[in-house]
């Protein structure tokens, strides 16, 4: 038992642990009727659950090695067209199919290029975050600007129905990240990507097929984009130009803060579910604050370079440890 | 032509060419099961492209491969490990952020009946293959923890574990100290003892001899001959390579006593926590220091230190009598100090970049006026060293991977000594090259002191030492443990001094 | 035998090296003669010189991204230093009352500020140059959008408008300023000692050290020159629009990159040149200008954009991946 403990306390991760901690604390001490009410609840589901999922196909990345920047605009692009296509009378299931659709496009053009093509990723990816992105100022142009409404109930129960109490799409993020954990936990094909995250070369030699995993995660992170950004419209039954804008760098803090590195080869699924839930309250403190949203954005500017440095700080100690210069 | 039961591996007159290279020129032997086989060649000889087709990752444009028996049609590295034949390569090929249990099975196998992983299990079986050559390493330790001499040898359980009938060994020993590499050699005869076929390439003619039952030589892309490792010596050996008499490459050098003419670079209390404690020695006018230790005795990071690429955290560095305050390339560099990577690959050349470009970047400013670069000096700079050096180098402007190793190796040498240093450190100065650049380097080091040139040389080829040195500083567990000088510096006087208590 | 293959793979190469080199320069021609032979708009002078205008300003976001790009460095911050410099002066006059003269001066202090700080993480810390511009490009973004905020949508005060405006016999004075500061640098660049250690740099970073060159002292000089220049380049835009504008300089860093990638600079480090990478702006600039020729809506401007980036660096990883870089 002692030693489980200590393992957990060595882990990185234990800090954002005790924040978190700290943070619900006094949050629903310092402002219990403002936190604690069933309406926050409720939001802070409806804005973790879609985030989570993001993070979940971005962690993946991040353990392989590699990164996605596009997230952000294909869960905006998934959203603006799946809510298109429901206006237009198409049914709630091929709507959602045709929104998972592009996620996989997109993740397969990204996937393609970077593992056959030996792009460099985090710039392939900021070349179709700006692609998606234009293409979602396209599809909502003129007076669809202000946002596509959406009728189809059968859609809106994704979003706006509840199970149990919970959202269903709390649900489905569980589901997501649950089966996430355990599959890069505990099997093989999970536990590979930790291999080709760590040594490319090696993986490769050893008879992993590298290429392939980098393409399947990539399309995996476009899919998990686009299901969040199809939740998330269904939520507020109306596509946005700004949904899923920034986003990309929000969720690469929660993996980071969840024990990602960019070096690759670790990170946890559960880590960017911490990760995730950190920020949420973060932000919830700053609404609840009423710090406009610049300066929060200046925070959050602010604590990516603070954890990228961190994290640079670690990995070259590691290697100054082991002789190198 | 028949495979008998004997012979695991047969080559039948094997060609391949890229382009109008002709890298393999029908090579045909057998390779008998059971046996530790070596492979002997200079570069350029055809040994890597002969085993990348044995290992499957090239197809030969002719001639056929037997293995056990039937040919082998289909030529990919996937294919090849799944009928017996895998490769443990040169640059270790580990998962840093994993365990060594992860690292010897990366290829999981271990299932329960749900599907997941069994890492239990897994564990277990790791712990057998560590038992089974009488190794104490955790297997539930992340691999990062471990020296490098480790490293190497879970790599080498990963090819044991998958039970592969032949195994090939491309210089194993490369980068390790003696006491390592003995462990290692203790290792691979632990393998043939289990019925394993091993293919060994190496330079190291010693280690060739002692480990392997027979040795072919490839020259020049073609195969010459295969021997019976008792029927042979090294001289044999290398005039089969070479083709040519070549002196002794190792014969001891006639030592010159410097000390009268001064001190050149003087070390004082230099320490760096974990690596080196209380160095302290000089480096007298115009003679050749060497500096040996085995692994994990500071000698590499003492290098770094001496050099200013790392920042020592006590004692000083003083240089022409002047100590160093900021220690740091640039100054170093200016004082006339100039440093040989041991990595070529890693440091030390431009790849990129023209062998004129190369030759520049450390004289700058001696090759510019007011700081504008004079092109045609710099050409004409970088051909007098060619000439100097016999680089074999179509042009100024060829870069240098189109270079052969020794060529490149010598590239770098030019590059350091265009800055005509006052001293010269030298970090294995010929690793991974062929005997014939291996002899002219030797030449040109020796040839230093008659320059007014200082030199450290850090090898861990103590033949080298013996043969290129006036002095040897040995080292040990981060502290220097004695100095030999002239007839003191014996091989096994260095070896008990670097591994004895 | 050696000697034969390493001729023929010296004439293989240097028939990359020529296509390579100029494709930029054909593929610009061949884009201007398209436009000015099908659409009637284009070859007027005022439309060429407004895209040479344009040029002008944005040539400096271009010179650091490029030097940084030869180094194997990256900066994605120069959008948000363009937008909030533009603006940070325009606070200073207009809220403390700065006179123009200590304004842009202080600006630039504090844009060599942003500079300092990107280039002390990436040095000190070894850390990824583009995850750390990224966080200082949205914090910054940040603050110019206070700042716009604070300021209320004003119009600069005149003199600072004045400065894009100023022109020597007709034609604005940031024109012959870039002209100038073009050959002069691009010059510097091929035959100067201390710009050529950049290639060095970007080449091998542990050789260039060994061999001397300080590369820590180098980066975090270029860092700082990329953030002033960025700086000097917001100022010229800010005064060109007169007034605070949401959103400037929103996405020009992809725009920088695209452009200097199109002029043969590598994001593996070691290649770039700044004509060549002016050039790749030119083009950008004109094929967003026969965009508008075209009458295509300008929502699809990010998407060709994204386009031509993704086009640039696959080109850049075909030719340029099998060197010896990691």
């Amino acid at each position: 038992m002692k030693e489980l403990l200590l393992r957990i306390l060595r882990r990185k991760e234990i800090v954002v642990i005790i924040i978190t901690i700290i943070l619900f604390l006094i949050l629903s001490i310092g402002a219990s009727s403002t936190f604690l009410t069933l309406v926050n609840f409720e939001s802070l589901q409806a804005s973790i659950a879609p985030n989570a999922i993001v993070a979940v196909g971005m962690v993946i990345l991040l353990i392989t090695g590699t990164f996605d920047l596009s997230v952000g605009s294909v869960m905006g692009l998934a959203g603006a067209v799946t809510a298109l296509v429901v206006s237009q009378g198409l049914p709630a299931v091929p709507s959602i199919l045709v929104g998972l659709g592009i996620g996989l496009s997109f993740g397969f053009v990204n996937g393609f290029l970077v593992a056959y093509g030996g792009v460099n990723p985090l710039i392939m990816t900021i070349g179709t975050l700006y692609i998606g992105r234009g293409l979602v100022n396209a599809v909502m142009r003129g007076e669809l600007r202000y946002g596509i409404k959406i009728d189809n109930p059968s859609f809106l129960v994704l979003g706006q129905g509840k199970s149990l109490g919970l959202y269903n799409m709390f649900w489905v993020m569980l589901v997501v990240v649950v089966l996430a954990q355990f599959l890069t936990l505990k099997t093989n094909p999970g536990r590979r990507l930790y291999f080709v995250g760590s040594n490319y070369e090696a993986a490769r030699l050893v008879g992993i097929k590298v290429k392939r995993t980098r393409l399947l995660t990539f399309m995996l992170s476009g899919l998990l984009a686009a299901l969040a950004g199809v939740l998330a419209t269904s939520r507020f039954g109306v596509s946005s130009l700004y949904l899923g804008l920034n986003l990309e760098l929000k969720i690469i803090i929660s993996c980071l803060l969840g024990g990602a590195s960019i070096a690759g080869g670790q990170g946890l699924v559960a880590g960017s579910f911490l990760g995730v839930l950190f920020l949420a309250m973060v932000v919830s403190v700053f609404n609840i604050l009423e710090i406009s949203p610049y300066w929060q954005n200046i925070i959050v500017g602010a604590i990516l370079i603070f954890i990228v440095s961190l994290d640079a700080y670690l990995v070259t100690k590691r290697k100054k440890a082991l002789g190198e210069i | 032509m028949a495979a008998s039961d004997s012979e695991i591996l047969v080559l039948e007159a094997i060609a391949k060419s890229f382009g109008v290279v002709q890298a393999l020129k029908g090579v045909s032997f057998p390779i008998r099961r059971g046996e530790i086989h070596a492979i002997l060649g200079e570069n350029g000889a055809g040994k890597s492209t002969l085993v990348k087709i044995i290992k499957g990752e090239l197809r030969p444009d002719s001639g056929r491969l037997f293995f056990e028996g039937s040919e082998v049609r289909v030529f990919d590295p996937l294919h090849a490990n799944s009928i017996g034949i895998t490769m443990v390569h040169q640059e270790l090929t580990i998962f840093e952020d994993l365990t060594v249990a992860e690292n010897i099975y990366p290829n999981n196998v271990f299932r329960t009946r749900l599907g997941i992983i069994d890492k239990r299990l897994m564990l277990e079986k790791a712990k057998e293959q560590l038992a089974l050559f009488n190794l104490t390493i955790d297997p539930a330790e992340k691999i990062a923890n471990l020296p490098l001499a480790d490293q190497r040898i879970v790599e080498i359980l990963r090819a044991t574990a998958l039970e592969r009938k032949l195994i090939i060994l491309d210089e194993p020993t490369s980068g390790l100290s003696e006491s390592d590499v003995r462990i290692l050699i203790e290792l691979i005869k632990r393998l043939k003892a289990k019925g394993i076929t091993i293919l060994y390439i190496s330079h190291r003619i010693a280690e060739v001899l002692e480990l392997s039952d027979r040795v072919s030589i490839l020259k020049d892309g073609s195969y010459v001959k295969t021997v019976d490792t008792e029927e042979v010596n090294s001289a044999e050996l290398i005039h089969l390579m070479v083709g040519r008499e070549v002196d002794l490459l190792y014969s001891k050098k006639k030592t010159v006593d410097r000390r009268g003419e001064g001190a050149f670079l003087t070390v004082q209390g230099v320490g760096k926590s974990g690596f080196v404690q209380e160095v302290s020695f000089s480096l007298y006018r115009r003679e050749i220091l060497g500096i040996y230790g085995l692994e994990g005795s500071g000698v590499e990071k003492l290098s770094h230190v001496l050099f200013g690429l790392d920042q020592p955290d006590t004692g000083s560095v003083a240089v022409a009598g002047e100590e160093l305050r900021h220690h740091s390339t640039e100054r170093m560099i200016r004082k006339g100090v100039v440093y040989l990577s041991n990595n070529r690959k890693q440091a030390g050349l431009f790849f990129g970049m023209s062998a004129a470009d190369n030759m520049a970047c450390p004289v700058l400013d001696r090759l510019s006026r007011r700081g504008i670069l004079k092109r045609q000096e710099i050409q004409r700079y970088t051909e007098g060293f060619v000439e100097r050096f016999n680089i074999v180098i179509p042009d100024v402007r060829t870069r240098p991977r189109n270079l052969s190793g020794g060529n490149q190796q010598k590239l770098m040498f030019s590059i350091c000594l265009g800055a005509t240093p006052a001293c010269v450190i030298l970090n294995e100065p010929t690793r991974g090259i062929d005997v014939g650049a291996k002899a002219e380097i030797h030449k040109f080091v020796l040839g230093l002191p008659e320059e007014d040139t200082s030199v450290i040389v850090f090898s861990s080829e103590i033949p080298e030492l013996m043969a290129l040195c006036d002095r040897v500083i040995v080292m040990k567990n981060n502290r220097i443990v004695d100095e030999l000088a002239g007839k003191e510096i014996e091989e096994e006087k260095i070896m008990a001094l670097a591994a004895g208590d | 035998m050696a000697d034969t293959s390493i001729r023929q793979r010296r004439r293989q190469g240097l028939r990359n090296v020529d296509f390579g080199q100029y494709s930029i320069y054909i593929v610009t021609a061949v884009a201007f003669v398209f436009l000015a032979l099908t659409r009637g708009n284009f070859f007027r002078y005022s439309n060429i010189y407004s895209l040479v205008f344009g040029l002008s300003m944005e040539f400096f976001l271009i010179v650091g991204i490029t030097l940084l790009l030869i180094m194997g460095e990256i900066d994605l911050s120069i959008g948000s230093v363009f937008a909030f410099a533009g603006i940070f002066t325009g606070f200073l006059m207009w809220e403390l009352e700065f006179p123009i003269w200590l304004a842009i001066p202080a600006c630039l202090v504090v844009a060599g500020g942003i500079g300092f700080v990107n280039g002390f993480l990436v040095v000190r810390f070894r850390a990824n140059s583009l995850m750390i511009t990224i966080g200082t490009m949205i914090l910054f973004r940040g603050l110019a959008d206070v700042l716009i905020n604070a300021l209320k949508g004003i119009t600069y005060p005149s003199e600072y408008r004045a400065i894009a405006n100023f022109r020597i016999g007709g034609v604005n004075f940031t024109i012959f300023l870039m002209l100038a500061l073009l050959v002069i640098l691009e010059y510097l660049l091929v035959n100067h000692a201390s710009l050529r250690k950049l290639y060095y740099i970007g080449e091998n970073k542990l050789s260039a050290r060994l061999y001397g060159v300080r590369v820590d002292r180098v980066k975090l000089t270029i860092f700082i020159l990329t953030s002033v220049a960025a700086a000097i380049a917001g100022i010229f835009g800010a005064s060109r629009s007169g007034q605070t504008v949401w959103n400037t300089g929103q996405g020009l860093e992809f725009k920088m990159i695209t452009a200097a990638v199109l002029g043969g600079a590598s994001l593996f480090g070691g290649r770039g040149s700044i004509v060549k990478s002016l050039f790749g702006l030119f083009l950008l600039a004109i094929i967003l200008n026969g965009l508008v020729m075209y009458s295509v809506n300008p929502v699809w401007t990010n998407v060709v954009v994204g386009i031509a980036l993704v086009v640039a660096i696959v080109f850049d990883s075909r030719v340029n991946r099998g060197s010896d870089k990691l």
